[in-house]
């Protein structure tokens, strides 16, 4: 068959439908494919934000309690064993500042990249070279979010810890038992990070260079 | 534009180029599941596309353009989702296939296609559908020159392929 005759064939298809749709369910499955997206974004997002928005807010209410809540009113708390210092109160509002920041940090990196998402590429070229830029992205974020994220909570809930034990006289055993929590969860979300860029955006991003290179290079 | 419009507008595109559509979702997905979820995909994102739309370009090269990226993004998603995907295969699907008379010349065509990386296999789907070199090289972001040199060789290909083959009465 020369090329005019493969063109034939494919165009023989114009006549005859590929498959059905129901017309009147397509609107329906826009909407609640949209939806679904949606929904899936803002939940993360919420999440993600919240959690840290909400544990800074209260950590800041305690802290303000503690500074300048009447001794009297303070001393009606059972869990309060120790007399309260300045420095407890110092420190829980370092904490509630350092949570209200990883809220922050957490709210802005998924804006920035659901404003990416909702800008639509101009060529195939453009969605690919907007993929790499993702996983690009999601790299540095799988990097970054131990400074950003992790290490500002992860010094948030030591202080916020630190303060209450102190407070409440814990033994020395839960001051161990909390630092080794601490270290682990560290550790673990150290590696799960360094692990996700290895086994995960390593390798899509050497499948979309690749990609990139059959498409610019015409003898590919 | 406000939503009766955007929904007017989905309406006429589809009705008019639905066709160019289903060649994307056959090209590019092969069970019956796939298509249903890649068709539901592209039309989600021809939705979403509706008010970036400027009329800059002819509105096949326009749904082209968005089919095209969203079918590579998805394939490249599909591919890390496959045990996902394999599990949801007795879910209902939009899409029927309707009955028809079998053509084997059509399915040794896709079937080669289907055999094309994913860049071939845009580039030769806007071949059989007639859109020009330039078109072709706004719709992926490359040189015309560039698109030339793709197409001789994927023309020659196909050629080479049909006089190789002899089981689909080509």
């Amino acid at each position: 068959m020369n090329f005019e005759e493969l063109k034939g064939v494919w165009d023989s298809q114009d006549k005859e439908p590929l498959y059905v749709v129901p017309q009147t369910a397509l609107h329906e499955l826009v909407r609640q494919r949209r939806d679904d997206e949606h929904r899936k974004t803002a939940v993360r997002h919420a999440i993600e934000t919240i959690v840290n928005a909400v544990a800074g807010l209260v950590t800041l209410v305690l802290a303000g309690c503690l500074a300048w809540g009447d001794p009297a009113w303070l001393a009606t708390f059972s869990w309060l064993k120790a007399s309260v210092s300045p420095w407890d109160a110092a420190a829980l509002f370092l904490a509630g500042v350092a949570w209200l920041f990883c809220a922050a940090y957490m709210w802005s990196a998924r804006r920035r990249q659901i404003q990416r998402e909702e800008n639509l590429a101009q060529s195939i070229r453009g969605d690919l070279e907007r993929a790499l830029a993702h996983v690009a992205f999601r790299i540095r974020i799988a990097r970054d979010i131990v400074w950003w994220g992790l290490i500002p909570a992860w010094f948030a809930a030591g202080l916020f810890v630190l303060v209450l034990f102190r407070l409440q006289q814990a033994p020395s055993w839960a001051y161990w038992v909390i630092a080794l929590l601490m270290v682990g969860t560290f550790v673990t979300i150290q590696w799960w990070q360094h692990y996700a860029i290895r086994k995960f955006y390593e390798p899509r991003r050497r499948e979309l260079e690749s990609l990139r290179a059959k498409l610019t290079n015409p003898e590919a | 534009m406000d939503e009766h419009e955007q929904q007017q507008t989905f309406d006429e595109w589809l009705a008019r180029h639905r066709g160019l559509i289903f060649k994307v979702v056959r090209a590019y997905a092969f069970t019956p599941h796939d298509q249903d979820d890649l068709f539901q995909e592209i039309i989600t994102q021809v939705w979403n596309s509706i008010p970036q739309f400027r009329g800059s370009s002819a509105v096949t090269t326009w749904l082209y353009r968005v089919a095209l990226n969203t079918a590579l993004a998805w394939m490249r998603r599909e591919r890390r989702n496959r045990d996902r995907t394999q599990a949801l295969d007795g879910s209902e699907l939009v899409l029927e296939t309707p009955t028809r008379a079998p053509s084997p010349r059509l399915d040794w065509l896709y079937e080669q296609i289907a055999r094309l990386d994913h860049v071939d296999r845009s580039l030769t789907l806007l071949l059989l559908d007639g859109l020009s070199y330039r078109e072709m090289a706004e719709t992926l972001g490359i040189t015309e020159s560039n698109v030339g040199v793709k197409l001789n060789r994927i023309k020659a290909h196909f050629i080479k392929q049909s006089q190789e083959n002899t089981t689909y009465e080509l």
